[in-house]
C-alpha cells in the first residue's frame, strides 16, 4: 500500500490558500459529498477516499476464501454548465487473498477507471431545493490481469479489475433545504465478459442519504446503500456463492476543515444481507477528503 | 482568479501524479498452496511384477489368464476427513452398479478430481502415473472415495491407434484368453459402462496437509491379478458372448473383484 498520495494531499490542503467559497456560487452552504452536489458552470471537485473491507466466499473446510481489500480512490468531477457533471474515478487497490488451501495471493495496483455523466433535468434556479436527473456511467477494464511467476493468472477474486466493461444507467433525486439534504439514486449495471471467462450478473445499485447540518461546518448523515445482483458465472457455470442482495446502513459525518475542503467519515454496516450461497461481506470504514475548485 | 486556477491545476496535477507514479507500479504475488497428487499403477498382489505388455497371471482357482488389453476408468477420487464404518481396506460386496452406464464427467472440487482418467493396466507394473491432482484445504485425510465410471470425450489417456477400443461410454474393457487348470481354454472379452461407485478406501497412511507439509500424494495400486478370483471363466465367456451384463453372476464377481483390487500403496 502506498501512502504518498494522502500525505501530499494533506500537506497541500494544510497550506494557506487563496481559494474562496465555491459552494457559495449556488447560494447554498450545504456540505455535500462527491456526487450529491449542485452543479454550476465550471464547478470542479476533487476527492480522495480510503475504504477498507473484507469478504468471505465458500464453505469452511472446503473452498473458503478470505479477501481483504484496501482501496484509495481519486475522483474528479467537472460541470461544464448547470445541466451536466462529468466525473472520473481511479482507484488504487490492494487486495489480499487467503485461500482454503493455504495459498496466499496479493495484488497492489491501479484498478478499473470509471467515468460517470450526471444530467440535471430541471431548469436552474437560485437556491433550488428539488433536483433530479439521469445518470450514466462506464467502467473500463484498465487494470491488467495479474499473474504469478509462472505466468498463471492469480485468482479472479484477488484481481484489481474484472477485465470487463461495465455500463450503467440510472436516476437520481436530491432535495436541498438547509440544514437538511436528501439524496437518492439508483442505477442498473450490465457487464461484458471479463478475465477468466467471468461474467458478472446484472446489478441494481441504490442509495439514499438523509443529512442534517448542525452548523455550517458540521453535518451528520444516515444512509442506506444497497446492491441486488444476479449470480455471476465462470465459463457459463453459475457461481452459487454470488449474487443476492445486501444493504448497508451508513452513518457518517462531514466536517469542513477549511472553506471548500470537507472531511467525511463513514461506517458502513451490513444491515440486511441476503447473499446467495456461502458469501459474507464485512462492515466497511471509509474516510475521505473532498475539495471544491471554482474556475472562471 | 488566475491564482486559483493555477492552484487548482497544481493540486489536481500533483495528486494525479502522486497517484499514478506512486501507485502505478502494479505488483502481484502468490505463495503456493497445498498439492495432493493422486497416482495409480498396475500392481500384482501375488504374481511377479511384469513389464509393459500382455499380463499373465494365475487366479485363486489355478486358472491362467493372459490380458492383451485392459483398461479401467477412474472418473473421480474424493478425499475424506471423516471415515465412518463404510470405509474399509477391502471393498464391500454390495457395490452399486448402474446399468448400462452412469454419468461420466463429474465436477472437480477442492477435494475431488473431476476428469476421468483411463488407466492402461498393460503399462509396466508398479510405475505410478498421476491420474489427477488436488489443492485441498489443510487437514488430515483418512479415506478416498474412488468412482469407476464410463469415460467421456474429455477423459485423459484415452487409447488411440489401430486396434485400440473406443473407450467412450465404457468404464472397463478387457480382452485376453484363459487356460483352465483342469484343461480347456477360451477367450475373455468384457466391455461395460457399469458404474462402480463409492469404493470407500480407508487410507492405511493418513495424509496430512498443513503449513509445514503442503504437498503429498496418494498412490493407488490396482491388483489386477485378483480380478478373476472365484470366477468360472467358461461361464463368464458364455455370459459375455453377446453383451456384458453386471447382473450375470460371473461378470458381477469380476466387477466386485476390480473394485476390491484398489488399495493404497
Amino acid at each position: 500500500m502506498n501512502y504518498k498520495t494522502p500525505v501530499i494531499l494533506l500537506a497541500l490542503c494544510a497550506s494557506p490558500s487563496a481559494f474562496a467559497c465555491s459552494t457559495c456560487m449556488v447560494g447554498d452552504p450545504t456540505q455535500s459529498l462527491m456526487g450529491a452536489e449542485k452543479p454550476f458552470e465550471n464547478r470542479l471537485r476533487f476527492s480522495l477516499d480510503y475504504l477498507t473491507r473484507s469478504e468471505e466466499l465458500g464453505r469452511e473446510g472446503f473452498n473458503k476464501k478470505i479477501i481483504d481489500e484496501n482501496r484509495l480512490s481519486l475522483s474528479l468531477a467537472y460541470a461544464p454548465n448547470s445541466r451536466w457533471m462529468i466525473s472520473a474515478n481511479l482507484p488504487f487497490i490492494n487486495r489480499q487473498l487467503e485461500s482454503f488451501n493455504l495459498a496466499d495471493q496479493e495484488v497492489s495496483m491501479l484498478g478499473d477507471t470509471t467515468i460517470t455523466v450526471k444530467n440535471y433535468l430541471q431548469d436552474s434556479e437560485f437556491l433550488q431545493s428539488d433536483m433530479y436527473g439521469l445518470l450514466a456511467g462506464i467502467k473500463l477494464p484498465t487494470a491488467s490481469e495479474q499473474k504469478d511467476d509462472n505466468g498463471l493468472a492469480l485468482d479472479f477474486d484477488v484481481q484489481a479489475g474484472q477485465g470487463a466493461t461495465v455500463v450503467n444507467v440510472g436516476l437520481w433525486y436530491a432535495h436541498f433545504s438547509y440544514p437538511f439534504l436528501l439524496y437518492t439514486s439508483a442505477s442498473y449495471h450490465v457487464a461484458s465478459e471479463g478475465y477468466q471467462d467471468f461474467q458478472a450478473g446484472d446489478a441494481l445499485v441504490f442509495n439514499t442519504t438523509a443529512q442534517y447540518a448542525s452548523s455550517h461546518g458540521f453535518s451528520y448523515y444516515l444512509g442506506l446503500e444497497g446492491r441486488s445482483s444476479q449470480k455471476d458465472t465462470f465459463a457459463g457455470v453459475s457461481d452459487p456463492d454470488s449474487g443476492g442482495t445486501i444493504i448497508y446502513l451508513v452513518p457518517g459525518i462531514i466536517y469542513t476543515i477549511k472553506p471548500d475542503l470537507l472531511l467525511n467519515l463513514a461506517f458502513k454496516h451490513a444491515a440486511a444481507v441476503q447473499l446467495n450461497g456461502e458469501h459474507e461481506e464485512s462492515d466497511m470504514i471509509s474516510i475521505g477528503l473532498t475539495y471544491d475548485f471554482e474556475i472562471h | 482568479m488566475t491564482s486559483k486556477y493555477i492552484n487548482a491545476l497544481y493540486l489536481a496535477s500533483a495528486t494525479a501524479a502522486a497517484l499514478l507514479s506512486g501507485c502505478s507500479s502494479s505488483s502481484g504475488s502468490a505463495s503456493a498452496g497445498t498439492q495432493l497428487t493422486i497416482n495409480a499403477a498396475a500392481s500384482p498382489q501375488i504374481s511377479a511384477v511384469q513389464p509393459a505388455g500382455a499380463k499373465t497371471f494365475v487366479n485363486d482357482l489355478g486358472d491362467t489368464i493372459t490380458l492383451t488389453k485392459a483398461y479401467l476408468v477412474i472418473a473421480s477420487t474424493t478425499i475424506e476427513t471423516s471415515c465412518d464404518a463404510s470405509f474399509s481396506v477391502n471393498a464391500s460386496d454390495f457395490l452399486n452398479f448402474f446399468i448400462p452406464q452412469a454419468q461420466a464427467h463429474t465436477s472437480s472440487t477442492p477435494t475431488s478430481t473431476g476428469t476421468p482418467y483411463v488407466i492402461n493396466l498393460l503399462d509396466a507394473d508398479n510405475v505410478q502415473a498421476s491420474i489427477g491432482a488436488l489443492s485441498p484445504p489443510a487437514a488430515s485425510y483418512c479415506g478416498a472415495d474412488i468412482a469407476i465410471l464410463a469415460a467421456d470425450n474429455d477423459a485423459i489417456n484415452l487409447p488411440t491407434g489401430a486396434g485400440e477400443p473406443d473407450l467412450i461410454g465404457k468404464s472397463i474393457y478387457l480382452e485376453g484368453s484363459y487356460t483352465l487348470a483342469a484343461g480347456g481354454s477360451g477367450i475373455i472379452n468384457i466391455s461395460t459402462g457399469a458404474a462402480l461407485r463409492n469404493r470407500a478406501l480407508l487410507l492405511a497412511t493418513q495424509v496430512t496437509l498443513s503449513d509445514n507439509s503442503r504437498s503429498a500424494e496418494i498412490n493407488i495400486n490396482i491388483h489386477y491379478d485378483t480380478w478373476f478370483n472365484a470366477v468360472d471363466l467358461e461361464t463368464l465367456e458364455t455370459e459375455t458372448a453377446v453383451v456384458t451384463s453386471p447382473l450375470d453372476n460371473n461378470v458381477n464377481q469380476v466387477l466386485v473383484n476390480i473394485s476390491n483390487s484398489l488399495h493404497q500403496n
